[in-house]
């Protein structure tokens, strides 16, 4: 069996955990009030709410819930006037995880649909995206991991070392520490190898960091191959390990906090701008 | 003890809980933590923490699997006390990195704390007071004009007006403390100076519900509530003017929402209705040559939206000399007599106050305006306790003190 068989085995029924997860913690967000109607039945109030989403992405609504996501919820105006440096630190973050989140589901599009089903790896554009040492997603790649490192390096100063008074840090925070450690050092770790790998294509060197790495390690009598097997599951599954901690953990903060910085800057704007002037006051 | 009830909450506010990062800001922007730093159930950041644990305790997957241990009475009590120690100033929801609505938050928590009785002793005294006398003080409401007795001569809308264009609601605290008397008295003044054509509501004038409404007891608001709008829809008004933020946000905020349709008319703050008259030329202002700084009031500022309209009126006295303070506007720092905290905690609110006081003597100041009675007379206190030689007055009665008649 593949090391990839076996990382799909488990990957899939731990997605399933998530969204299990997810729609435990949907629950509890449905014992609240829906525009006012603390006694609703569940299914009216996902009516409502469905009903809600759907006005509001077919409406100029979209516009400013578009501008709420790239202005208040990714670049974070708001934090940027609280600390530039937690800015600086939470942007890299946020949007390091972002881009490496996007550039797997491409590659995943990309090698598992169309080239595998649809086999159009003879096209550049496509096949680029499923190999990791072409130039381009390996310095993707590079900067959404570089990216990550930083802000959370800046993250543990500050939480753990530094100590600023106003934060409270328990479980909750380390738990995120940890998991998101892991994922970032297992991740540089199975870059290493994969380079040194005979894997790698000979681009790989358009990683810059992990490329350099690799070389300071490439002399050790390692079996690269196998262990490349061994660290693309174990960091796979890691990943797919966090992402089913997520609804019961703070990383939770990661998608409700998009979520209501979204909602609640357009409702401002949608007030500032007197777009539903004349209603009346709901408590959505 | 029973289940957590989260009926109280919204959906959204349930999902705010959920979205809290933990980073901490609002503890720095908290005024009554900034005085209580070792009782960490007043901070922002620990009251979601505390109702965060308890849905996971009780609506989590061991607790669905397992069932739901009880709610731990040691933390329920201090929570209560933490929420109940805040004014309701809301700046912890202006800096909060994903935008939670926290003043909405901290009143469906106190509602919620309602419902389990675990509200200080203090809210269910004010709950019957209101209910019985209509009020906050306890007066008959009947004496709601008091304040009017002593003008030279009582404008004709003050008293005996059955329609007007314009309806004062003059609230309980300018009604029957008599520190206060001088807002309605210098209002009606003006109102009259300018021939607005108003009336009050005397003693047809209950309570807005803003006091329940913030203590988690909505519900009992509701009968003041709708007695109010008949009362004000009677008269014929196309508007309402209060000279009380709290009275003003009630009405301009809530009131649509609990009666569930539009109240038909329109509603002002005193410093909206004072700069149209003034923008008009309707009201002369004489000279005023000190320096004065506005202290904005959190009703009126942050949870209204209300910021121009004040220093509009204040910058067009001649010869005023304006300073802003430290904290400002958005930022401005609560003077410690919002959130029914005055109420359950005095030294708190009085330490809060002393804060703002600070910041209004750094300006060197002669004069500090606001745009609240509750204000006014809270800094007054503070002012008159540290002993300190600085004035503070409302808009409406520097207003009246330089108008030409």
């Amino acid at each position: 069996m593949s090391a990839e068989t076996i990382f799909w085995i488990a990957h899939l029924p731990m997605m399933g955990l998530f969204l299990l997860g997810m729609g435990l913690v949907f629950a509890n967000w449905l014992k609240g009030s829906v525009n006012g109607q603390a006694g609703a039945s569940n299914k009216q109030k996902i009516g409502a709410i469905i009903k809600i989403v759907l006005v509001t992405l077919f409406s100029r609504k979209l516009l400013l819930l578009i501008k709420s996501f790239v202005i208040e919820a990714w670049f974070n105006r708001r934090l940027y006037r609280n600390d530039w440096r937690r800015w600086i630190s939470h942007f890299a973050l946020l949007s390091g995880f972002m881009l490496l989140m996007v550039l797997s589901g491409i590659s995943a599009v990309a090698d598992k649909l169309l080239i595998h089903i649809f086999h159009l790896e003879h096209i550049p554009w496509i096949a680029m995206w499923a190999n990791p040492d072409h130039p381009i997603t390996a310095v993707l790649n590079e900067i959404g991991s570089v990216m990550m490192t930083g802000g959370l390096l800046y993250f543990l100063f500050r939480r753990y070392l530094s100590r600023v008074p106003q934060l409270r840090t328990g479980p909750l925070d380390t738990w995120m520490v940890v998991g998101l450690s892991l994922i970032l050092l297992t991740g540089w770790i199975t870059e290493i190898i994969h380079i040194n790998s005979s894997h790698a294509e000979a681009t790989a060197y358009f990683a810059f960091i992990g490329y350099p790495l690799a070389q300071l390690f490439k002399g050790l009598p390692l079996p690269w191959d196998a262990l490349f097997d061994v660290l693309y599951v174990g960091h796979g599954l890691l990943t797919s390990l966090v992402i089913v901690y997520v609804p019961f953990s703070k990383f939770m903060h990661v998608i409700a906090g998009a979520l209501v910085t979204m909602i609640n800057q357009m409702n401002e704007d949608v007030a500032r701008l007197g777009w539903e002037k004349g209603e009346a006051h709901g408590r959505a | 003890m029973a289940a957590l009830d989260l009926s109280r909450f919204t959906f959204k506010q349930l999902m705010e809980i959920d979205s809290c990062t933990r980073c901490g800001e609002c503890i720095t922007w908290c005024p009554t933590f900034a005085e209580k730093q070792d009782q960490d159930a007043i901070a922002p950041l620990h009251k979601i923490e505390v109702l965060q644990k308890a849905i996971r305790q009780q609506y989590g997957l061991r607790a669905r699997i397992f069932g739901a241990p009880p709610l731990d009475e040691a933390v329920l009590t201090a929570h209560a006390s933490g929420t109940y120690d805040c004014t309701l100033c809301g700046r912890c929801g202006l800096v909060c990195p994903v935008h939670i609505d926290t003043r909405s938050l901290w009143i469906a928590m106190r509602e919620q704390l309602v419902d389990m009785e675990r509200h200080p002793e203090a809210m269910s005294t004010l709950r019957d007071t209101v209910s019985s006398s209509y009020n906050i003080s306890g007066d008959a409401n009947t004496e709601r004009l008091i304040w009017s007795e002593n003008l030279p001569t009582i404008p004709e809308g003050v008293k005996g007006k059955e329609h007007a264009e314009v309806v004062y609601f003059v609230g309980c605290v300018s009604s029957f403390y008599p520190q206060s008397y001088s807002i309605p008295q210098g209002f009606a003044e003006i109102l009259d100076n300018a021939e607005v054509d108003f009336l009050t509501l005397g003693g047809a004038e209950q309570c807005c519900g803003f006091p329940l409404i913030i203590a988690g007891m909505g519900d009992s608001a509701r009968e003041l509530v709708r007695h109010n709008v008949d009362a004000v829809r009677r008269t014929g008004a196309k508007a309402l003017v209060a000279t009380c933020p709290s009275c003003y946000h009630t009405w301009h905020a809530d009131y649509s929402r609990i009666i569930g349709e539009p109240l038909g008319f329109e509603v002002l703050h005193s410093t909206e209705l004072l700069r149209d008259l003034i923008a008009e030329g309707r009201i002369k202002l004489g000279s005023f040559g000190r320096r004065v700084t506005y202290h904005d009031p959190c009703d009126l500022g942050r949870t209204s939206g209300i910021y121009d309209a004040p220093r509009e009126v204040i910058l067009s006295i001649p010869d005023i000399e304006f300073i802003e303070m430290k904290d400002t506007r958005e930022y401005s720092l609560c003077c410690g007599g919002g959130g029914d905290v005055e109420m359950s905690d005095k030294d708190l609110s009085a330490s809060v106050a002393r804060s703002r006081l600070e910041q209004a003597q750094a300006t060197e100041a002669k004069v500090i305006l606001s745009a609240c009675q509750q204000c006014t007379r809270t800094l007054a206190g503070a002012a008159r306790r540290e002993k300190v030689r600085i004035r503070v007055m409302d808009v409406v009665e520097l207003v009246a003190r330089v108008m030409e008649r």
